[in-house]
């Protein structure tokens, strides 16, 4: 993972301590909770449905925080489809067609298929999630005992049609998710994503600091006021 | 290729139970196309992106450095 040439004060917040912990913690649990639905339907047989439900409430609590801290902590404005992001993304399709020499507009924080991607995989996820927490009712947990007759078997079907379809789904987006990730052009951004912090370089390369002002990891200042103050 | 699994309850009847498992191939081998297709258009076809920004942009962000 190269971190190029630069001294710990051009290092510049990309995600929060508080922001990785949610990542990895979703992460962890999505994998375990596809390799508890689809390891044993592939023929590794083990008991999968104890480590698939508890997975499952890890991965519900986990949304649960990123939604509400979103909503209020963040600015849930940064993630919308605007104006700018369809002009950036007509440049940057006649940038690919060669029908434009310069390229595209930088974004801020994050690139419209960055959003597209979230918002894609957030759509999955909430399916997975809300179907996976009705089809507890069906087993017995430490809390609950198990009903299998809540639904009628119509609505029972609709509901694992949705909770197999939004799991195979998102085991495509994960696959795409990590091939991106350790692609050698986007591991500054996985290093991101492990240790938080990007370069000024990174920084100046991909982002538009007037649409995303990024801040000092060391300092927690605006980048601009801490060059300012070195020169 | 079976679209869904069905199920025969205590009357005998059909009962949907939920996607074919056959499916799972046709989402893992639509990431793996994805995935392919990229790398052939990084590789083959995509402009470079490291290539250096107009002038004036770069000067106006070095600016507020």
């Amino acid at each position: 993972m190269a971190t190029d040439e630069h001294s710990p004060s051009d290092r510049l917040t990309r995600h929060r301590l508080v922001d990785r912990v949610y990542h990895w913690t979703m992460a962890a649990s999505v994998l375990v909770l596809l390799g508890t639905s689809f390891l044993p339907i592939l023929g590794l047989k083990f008991p999968w449905i104890d480590a698939h439900w508890i997975a499952g409430i890890v991965l519900t609590v986990a949304v649960a925080y990123h939604v509400v801290r979103a909503l209020v902590w963040q600015d849930p404005r940064s993630m919308l489809i605007g104006l700018r992001d369809l002009r950036a993304a007509v440049q940057a399709t006649q940038w690919v067609l060669r029908r434009r020499a310069e390229a595209p507009d930088r974004p801020g924080k994050y690139p419209m298929l960055q959003k597209l991607y979230h918002h894609g995989i957030a759509m999955l996820i909430l399916l997975a999630v809300a179907t996976g927490l009705i089809m507890m009712a069906k087993i017995d947990g430490p809390f609950w005992t198990r009903d299998p007759y809540l639904f009628s078997s119509g609505v029972w079907a609709v509901i694992y049609v949705v909770h197999d379809l939004a799991a195979m789904a998102v085991l495509a987006a994960v696959m795409i998710h990590i091939y991106f990730a350790i692609r050698p052009e986007k591991l500054w951004m996985t290093r991101s994503m492990i240790l938080g912090w990007i370069t000024r370089s990174e920084y100046l390369a991909h982002y538009d600091p007037a649409s995303w002002e990024a801040e000092a990891v060391d300092r927690g200042k605006r980048a601009a006021d801490l060059v300012a103050r070195e020169r | 290729m079976e679209l869904f699994r069905v199920s025969r309850n205590a009357w005998g009847q059909e009962t949907l139970a939920g996607v074919s498992w056959d499916l799972l191939w046709v989402f893992v081998g639509a990431a793996v196309a994805f995935i392919v297709a990229h790398i052939l258009y990084k590789w083959l076809l995509a402009p470079d992106a490291s290539a250096p920004r107009t002038g004036a942009g770069r000067a106006e962000i070095d600016q507020k450095f």
